[in-house]
């Protein structure tokens, strides 16, 4: 009960201080609109991502590669993908994590046009820190599979009632006449579902659109959440300095209600900073945040949460003000460029983007573009699981060394 | 039974002794003052006493009960109102109040009356509403008292409640003092304005370099310097050179200078004063001012330590 004391205290304190609010929602807000507006055409349609090159491992050998082949290499797709030939999926990998690749096509070796019963699943490795040609990539060829499956579920239902026709006419089919009508009625949707690779391809693209205004929006969130932590924990030193931890501590408050408290504070100014930004960038600056409205709760509560942690991990560091501020300065500029909030990812060198995962800006950013994308909950489970856990693990390191007294 | 004992409490920071085996006793219901000048070791011993800080060594006894490492105990009866104001400046003196209250356990309607008590006791009722950043210095000082009467505390410690105030505000808290005092509530307070300690203490322990040099009430402390008089004169430039001449006269039990100051303590300071000002002329020290008191804590500590207690 005083740990909920201490944390409603602590809130009201950071809303009557027009400097700290000015920092946490109006600077963020600013940049938003500047570089969403001024960084639009980096995002815009006609030349928003350079042409990329894609891995592809045609591991069947059949018809299945080709017809894939002819999609990746057609009109609508040669300004943006370029196909590299790669032998095995080992291959397609190496090309990925070296950078020479956005990410790899693997088509499986089954099911062949021998086993129609089965649906075809295309595999599409990419690397972790780029959210957005992957997922290119991985559209039109989930879109092309499902396609794909049907055409044979649809020749199959179409021999098997040829067949049964067959029999009530007490008229002969050899094996022969059954493969070539089956071979004539896939080639003839194969060929109708290849002709609509234009919309096929323009779908999955569009699945995955992401405006300046979104990626900025997001990118800045993520990185001014970490500034709103550090309220939290400049309020443990502050109070600290004025003296009023110490008459704390001559309560019956215990150490634990203070730390529950200023943690559950920290956690609340967080989510609470995050749910203005949405709320206004969504309500005002029109921008959309995808849904449902839970996934993007629960990155927010997962981004506070992370950012709480390393909020008092920094406290655990800093004994002065002026210290905690170069901490926090460095700290999160270097992640919200690592992260992907000033620029996207896909830009950075390979090398880092191992390094960019270590970074919560990353996987703030990661939940909250998977949500845009369309991806829903499923997309942003695992940044928030990643958020999760870095939090707690500042938080406990933060917990047992930062000095109330 | 003593209300609250010290038994050879110490406490190093690293090298440095703050504060040096001490022990007292304070009974219930009296004021009992902590006396000497910044540094002494007054502070840390408060810290100690309301579990801030863990003792090297030694032990604290509340009503007989060894409370030395269990500081949730002393904790109940306890109301500490710290050497700075101690108030957050965005919230107003009730919030500020209530908040406290609430960390001393008190809720509902207990508490609104509580605050609105302690804002009536601190003459600021009419300022309720107003954040604390607007106050004077004095004022925030009598919230800062304010906060620790909430719940009702049996033994109140002060730590240097009158440090840079007004003299209306000075003289609030030093009547509050006696008035909770007559309440039965017991008293700690820690001060280097001797004047202050006299007027409220029944006992004094005085305090330098972390030791307890001399315990006792007024007139036994003043005992301990006999019938010599104080004497301050304030010079305008340094008197090191004429303070062994001075040292030298009959009945002179000490001399310093410090801050243009030289006090001598003196038995028949009226008669001593004339051959104390040749010396100092004589040595080309201008004198700009005379003043003799008779013996007082400040007497006592001059003559336990050779130190003004300003220095």
């Amino acid at each position: 009960m005083r740990a909920l004391e201490i944390a409603f205290k602590d809130i009201k304190t950071v809303v009557r201080d027009y400097k700290a609010l000015t920092l946490i929602i109006a600077m963020p807000l600013i940049l938003i609109v500047i570089l969403g507006a001024a960084l639009a055409p980096m995002f815009s349609k006609e030349d928003r991502i350079a042409t990329f090159k894609v891995a592809f491992v045609d591991l069947n050998g059949g018809d299945i590669g080709t017809y894939v082949r002819q999609v990746f290499t057609s009109e609508e797709l040669k300004d943006l993908i370029t196909l590299v030939d790669a032998a095995t999926e080992e291959d397609g990998r190496d090309l990925v994590l070296k950078g020479e690749a956005a990410c790899a096509v693997i088509i499986p070796e089954a099911p062949s046009s021998t086993s129609p019963q089965d649906s075809l699943e295309i595999k599409v490795l990419g690397d972790a820190a780029d959210s957005i040609r992957p997922e290119i990539v991985r559209g039109i060829a989930n879109v092309f599979a499902s396609q794909y499956s049907a055409v044979y579920a649809a020749t199959g239902n179409v021999v098997e009632a040829v067949m049964r026709a067959a029999a009530q006419a007490q008229v002969a089919l050899s094996s022969e006449d059954l493969s070539g009508l089956a071979s004539k009625v896939a080639d003839s949707v194969t060929e109708k579902t290849l002709k609509s690779r234009t919309v096929l391809a323009q779908s999955a693209m569009e699945t995955t659109w992401i405006s300046s205004a979104q990626y900025y929006t997001a990118g800045m969130s993520t990185m001014f959440v970490l500034f709103g932590g550090m309220l939290g924990v400049k309020s443990i030193i502050e109070e600290r300095k004025m003296h009023t931890m110490a008459r704390l501590f001559a309560t019956k408050a215990t150490k634990a209600d203070i730390l529950l408290g200023k943690t559950l504070a920290t956690f609340l100014i967080c989510l609470l900073q995050l749910l203005v930004l949405i709320g206004f960038t969504w309500g005002v600056l029109r921008v959309d945040w995808g849904g449902p409205v839970v996934a993007v709760l629960g990155v927010a509560a997962a981004m506070a949460f992370a950012s709480t942690g390393f909020a008092m991990f920094i406290g655990s560091l800093a004994k002065t003000e002026r210290v905690a501020d170069g901490l926090v300065n460095a700290s999160v500029q270097l992640m919200a460029l690592l992260g992907g909030c000033a620029m996207p990812i896909y830009a950075f060198p390979a090398a880092l983007h191992f390094v960019s995962q270590l970074t919560i800006t990353r996987w703030g950013l990661q939940g909250f573009l998977s949500i845009m994308e369309g991806r829903g909950l499923a997309g942003a489970l695992q940044p928030m699981l990643v958020m999760g856990l870095m939090g707690a693990v500042y938080l406990g390191f933060g917990l047992k060394r930062i000095r109330l007294e | 039974m003593d209300f609250l004992e010290l038994w050879d409490l110490r406490k190093e920071f690293g090298n440095t002794v703050a504060v040096d085996g001490i022990s007292f006793s304070v009974q219930q219901g009296e004021v009992f003052g902590l006396l000497g000048p910044n540094g002494a070791g007054k502070s840390t011993t408060i810290s100690m006493l309301c579990g801030l800080l863990t003792p090297t060594a030694g032990k604290i006894y509340l009503k007989g009960k060894e409370v030395t490492r269990t500081s949730q105990e002393i904790k109940k009866v306890l109301g500490l109102v710290p050497q700075d104001v101690a108030l957050y400046p965005s919230l107003t003196a009730r919030e500020n109040l209530t908040f406290w209250g609430k960390m001393y356990g008190l809720s509902g309607s207990l508490l609104a009356e509580r605050v609105d008590e302690a804002l009536e006791y601190c003459g600021l009722s009419d300022r309720a509403k107003d954040r604390i950043e607007t106050y004077s210095g004095g004022m925030k000082r009598r919230i800062n008292i304010g906060a620790a009467l909430l719940h009702k505390p049996e033994l109140l410690i002060m730590d240097e409640p009158t440090v840079g105030i007004d003299p209306q505000s000075r003289t609030h808290i030093l009547d509050t003092v006696l008035r909770l005092n007559a309440e039965g509530v017991t008293v700690i307070y820690t001060s280097h304005y001797m004047e202050e300690v006299e007027h409220l203490c029944s006992r004094v322990a005085i305090m330098d370099r972390g030791k307890v040099l001399a315990l006792g009430t007024k007139d036994e402390l003043a005992k301990m310097v006999g019938d010599a008089d104080k004497i301050e004169i304030v010079v305008g430039e340094s008197a090191i050179p004429a303070l062994k001449e001075i040292e030298a006269i009959p009945e002179v039990q000490s001399v310093s200078d410090g801050s243009g100051v030289v006090t001598v303590l003196v038995k028949q300071g009226h008669e001593r004063l004339p051959q104390i000002l040749e010396v100092l002329l004589r040595a080309g020290v201008k004198v700009r001012s005379v003043n003799i008191t008779e013996p007082n804590l400040e007497s006592v500590f001059l003559s336990l330590t050779g130190r003004a207690l300003r220095d």
